[in-house]
């Protein structure tokens, strides 16, 4: 004899779940007396329901743990928090690329991009011996033996080459630091993408950072 | 006096119906809607897991669920239970995001880490038998993923959320008919993926 309820055996699930309206489910469980294929299929719907239980998740405090919780922010906390950010974002980054601050009589000075101990040596070394130059250069003038206008050529010639070293120098310099301020940036931008995926409060402030510091830099 | 009345109403709002706090924030009190929150922030977190199959979805998309409802709150006129309405916003939400990564898989095996699965319900002295359970949950996980989205709400609100079939049809705004055979299918089509993967679901009478 076919089954009557063959095109309907979700109405087994009622007994599964015991779940639905008394009536039905002592239908269904009738049947069930009577009916060894639906006895088969519940007892195999159970056997699922029992490997679905075995799957079980991590608490959510864990995944609240780096994130804040938006209701435990007021707009004050969460701005400080912001700024907070920002200015950890700035310092680590500067901190990297090798920023230096000086004050000189007056503007603070900012220079971005790793300082070359040898070049700013090799300068001061060209000043030294512009300066020996011309220190020479007086002592050997003695009073009216040595016009003017030679003098004048010689200083502007000693400029000249001091110019054309500098000018070298500055080129070298500048794409070496290019290149480590791009590569430094770059990694402040991978660490802070990896904050990114840990802290979904802060993500699109951080990235807004990263392309702030871009565009002030390479002004 | 207000301060007076915000530390009494603490108390009041832990024992208080979902549908007292909703009146509460509806009628201004924050603390009331903090209360909702806490009380169901754990089971929409775990179900948007389940049915997106990531933890950072359900992190992110909890916190907009929470969002959402408030934002929409003064317009709920509880005509519906709030905790169906939430999962509402909540599995509408996670249906956008499948619907934005369409043809993209949610899950597999690598997706599903250790921290992720995390510790089955009991660790005996059997170290394989731990070892085992914890392979099963990976195989679990991945054959619920695997299933048409329809099927796999279904069985999250049944199965882990614990709703009767007229809670969840409330939810999907379907016929309490149209749940079941969505659940049976689902079921049906869980046993075949974990077959599949050498699981076998209950023997025969």
């Amino acid at each position: 004899m076919a089954c009557e309820y063959e095109d309907k055996r979700e109405k087994l699930l009622e007994v599964l779940y015991d779940d639905g309206a008394v009536l039905a489910r002592q239908n269904v469980e009738a049947h069930l007396e009577s009916c060894a294929a639906c006895r088969d299929e519940l007892a195999s719907l159970r056997g699922v329901r029992e490997n679905l239980k075995m799957w079980e998740i991590p608490q959510p405090g864990v995944w609240r743990r780096l994130s804040a919780r938006w209701h435990d922010l007021s707009p004050a906390a969460f701005r400080l928090v912001a700024a907070a950010t920002f200015l950890l974002a700035m310092g680590g980054a500067l901190a990297i690329s090798g920023a230096s601050f000086r004050y000189e009589s007056g503007p603070i000075v900012v220079t971005l991009g790793r300082a070359n101990a040898d070049l700013e040596a090799r300068m001061a070394a060209q000043e030294e011996r512009h300066r020996a130059e011309i220190e020479q250069l007086k002592s050997t003038l003695g009073e009216g033996e040595v016009s003017l206008a030679r003098v004048q050529t010689l200083i502007e010639q000693s400029e000249a080459r001091q110019m054309t070293m500098m000018d070298a120098a500055w080129g070298e310099y500048a794409s070496r630091s290019e290149a480590a301020r791009r590569f430094d940036l770059a990694r402040v931008s991978a660490g802070l993408s990896y904050l990114d995926r840990r802290n979904d409060e802060h993500a699109a402030r951080t990235s807004e950072l990263v392309s702030y510091l871009l565009e002030t830099s390479a002004k | 006096m207000e301060s007076i009345a915000r530390l009494s109403s603490a108390p009041l709002h832990a024992v208080a119906t979902d549908e007292e706090l909703v009146s509460a924030t509806q009628a201004g009190d924050r603390e009331a809607f903090d209360v909702l929150v806490q009380r169901w922030d754990r089971k929409i977190q775990g179900a948007i897991y389940r049915v997106m199959g990531s933890d950072e979805d359900a992190r992110e998309l909890s916190q907009e669920a929470f969002f959402k409802a408030y934002r929409a709150l003064d317009g709920f006129e509880q005509r519906a239970r709030f905790s169906s309405w939430l999962y509402q916003i909540a599995i509408n939400l996670c249906r956008d995001r499948l619907r934005r990564r369409k043809g993209r898989r949610m899950l597999s095996l690598d997706d599903v880490s250790d921290s992720e699965v995390g510790p089955l319900v009991s660790v005996g002295p059997n170290v394989t038998e731990t070892i085992e359970q914890n392979d099963l949950a990976r195989v679990v996980a991945d054959a619920v993923a695997e299933l048409p989205s329809q099927q796999r709400e279904v069985i999250v609100l049944k199965e882990y959320e614990e709703l009767t079939f007229a809670q969840i049809a409330e939810v999907l705004g379907l016929p309490t008919s149209t749940v079941k055979t969505r659940l049976y299918r689902g079921l049906v089509e869980l046993r075949r993926n974990l077959e599949r993967r050498g699981v076998r679901s209950g023997s025969p009478t």
